[in-house]
């Protein structure tokens, strides 16, 4: 009888178990169900970037809809969930371009840049995740044909909603901000001093650029 | 009592355990199928890195525009753009791309930008019957694009249109359910464009080549 018992009571529970672990592997919220991320941030959504150089006027710009003129604030990343919610991971920025325009070829650039993130995911729910990252940039920009550049350091932040309706799979929405504490622009100008040829004079002055807005991106982890 | 619940929670467990194996071979026959049969849906976020050379070149054979770029998240008015596309039983995918970009800037004598693309796509996708990882889709269809530059001090913009026949092959790797990455060659072969500012008018044609690598979404 004690042994019918037994069976029966197991009888009776292990299909709960059999299913509550089933559901728990479907309805694993972001940051548990995989540890690896690759996202896609701020690929679209709303963006003000601005540049302020000592001594001139600061420029900006607003960023409607995709960012194809804005591509510094579009970012490549990987990122990698420790215990407890923990993110570790960064963002890597490269781009050359050059413009030929009626012929005239003023010359390519090239960014390139790293920006490391720590962030906590906090789940609210079976597909929403709130995922808070911090941490800083670091963007360096050359000219191919001068030694003109930038560079700028700017600690950033972002905090964004993940909505997780399939596997594998995530949107991203939210603020970002990026601010340049510190970071210099050069110019340069070739001076002819002898017939011989010239050498290159180069002007640094303090650069400040600042990217705020409200990204929409998308993810996939595994 | 006890004898009627025994064999029922018996029962249960046996049918519990019958389902979960029925279940297990029916997802692994989800994954065992490739990229193009596993999904009805394709979502896709394209030109995310890689090569690409975009021209718009004047019909009267004087200078253009062109640019090149190579990294993350080309620039341009053809950018990093989205598509939705519907994959039929056979395979066939039907869909398109879209990009929209506006840039306005925040001095008191800026220019405006509208950028619209759209680009309808019908195409084949599959997978390779040994290596169920791997797939492809080839593409093709035509590409419209839209720019329209304004001042805010003045009544001057520029209005710009362009058609071009597209086409892309691309491989795709799909390591998981849901996810893949796709990367290949594109070109976009110039059909008819115009550029209108004022009371002039220019023809040209937009064309581009590269090989570029974006991210794949099926559900």
């Amino acid at each position: 009888v004690r042994t019918r018992s037994i069976f029966a009571v197991f009888a009776l529970v292990a299909p709960l178990f059999v299913g509550a672990s089933a559901r728990a592997q479907e309805t694993l919220p972001f940051s548990e169900r995989a540890k690896n991320v690759i996202a896609l941030d701020n690929l679209g959504g709303f963006a003000h970037t601005s540049s302020s150089v000592e001594g001139s006027q600061a420029t900006g710009t607003n960023n409607i809809g995709l960012f194809p003129l804005a591509p510094l604030v579009s970012r490549f990343g990987y990122h990698r969930f420790l215990e407890g919610g923990l993110s570790i991971g960064g963002s890597l920025i490269y781009s050359h371009e050059s413009l030929n325009l009626g012929g005239l070829t003023p010359g390519g650039t090239t960014t390139f840049g790293i920006a490391p993130r720590i962030g906590y995911a906090i789940p609210a729910g079976t597909s929403t995740a709130f995922w808070l990252r911090a941490g800083f940039a670091y963007l360096h920009g050359s000219s191919d044909n001068s030694d003109s550049g930038f560079w700028q350091l700017a600690p950033g932040a972002e905090a964004y909603v993940v909505l997780t309706p399939f596997s594998h799979f995530g949107i991203t929405i939210g603020p970002f901000v990026e601010y340049g504490a510190v970071g210099k622009q050069s110019s340069c100008t070739t001076a002819f001093i002898n017939p011989g040829g010239g050498q290159s004079v180069c002007t640094a002055r303090d650069l400040h650029m600042f990217f705020v807005g409200l990204g929409v991106g998308v993810l996939a982890d595994f | 009592m006890r004898k009627l619940l025994v064999p029922a929670c018996a029962a249960a467990l046996v049918a519990t355990a019958t389902d979960a194996r029925a279940q297990a071979p029916a997802e692994s026959a989800t994954e065992a199928q490739g990229f193009g049969e596993r999904a009805s849906t394709i979502f896709s976020v394209e030109s995310v890195f890689g090569y690409l050379t975009q021209s718009y070149d004047p019909n009267n054979g004087g200078g253009g525009l062109s640019f090149t770029h190579s990294g993350f998240f080309p620039t341009g008015f053809m950018g990093t753009r989205i598509g939705l596309h519907h994959v039929l039983p056979s395979g066939v995918t039907l869909g398109g791309l879209f990009g929209f970009a506006y840039e306005s800037g925040t001095g008191p004598d800026s220019s405006d930008l509208t950028a619209f693309n759209l680009g309808p796509r019908v195409g084949y996708a599959g997978a390779l019957p040994k290596a169920k990882m791997l797939g492809y889709w080839a593409r093709v269809g035509p590409s419209f694009q839209l720019i329209h530059v304004g001042n805010s001090r003045s009544s001057n913009s520029t209005d710009i249109w362009a058609l071009d026949l597209s086409l892309e092959a691309f491989f795709v790797w799909t390591p998981v359910e849901h996810f893949g990455v796709l990367a290949g060659p594109s070109f976009d072969i110039g059909i008819a464009g115009n550029a209108s500012s004022g009371n002039t008018s220019e023809g040209f044609k937009y064309a581009s080549s590269g090989i570029n690598a974006g991210l794949v979404f099926d559900f």
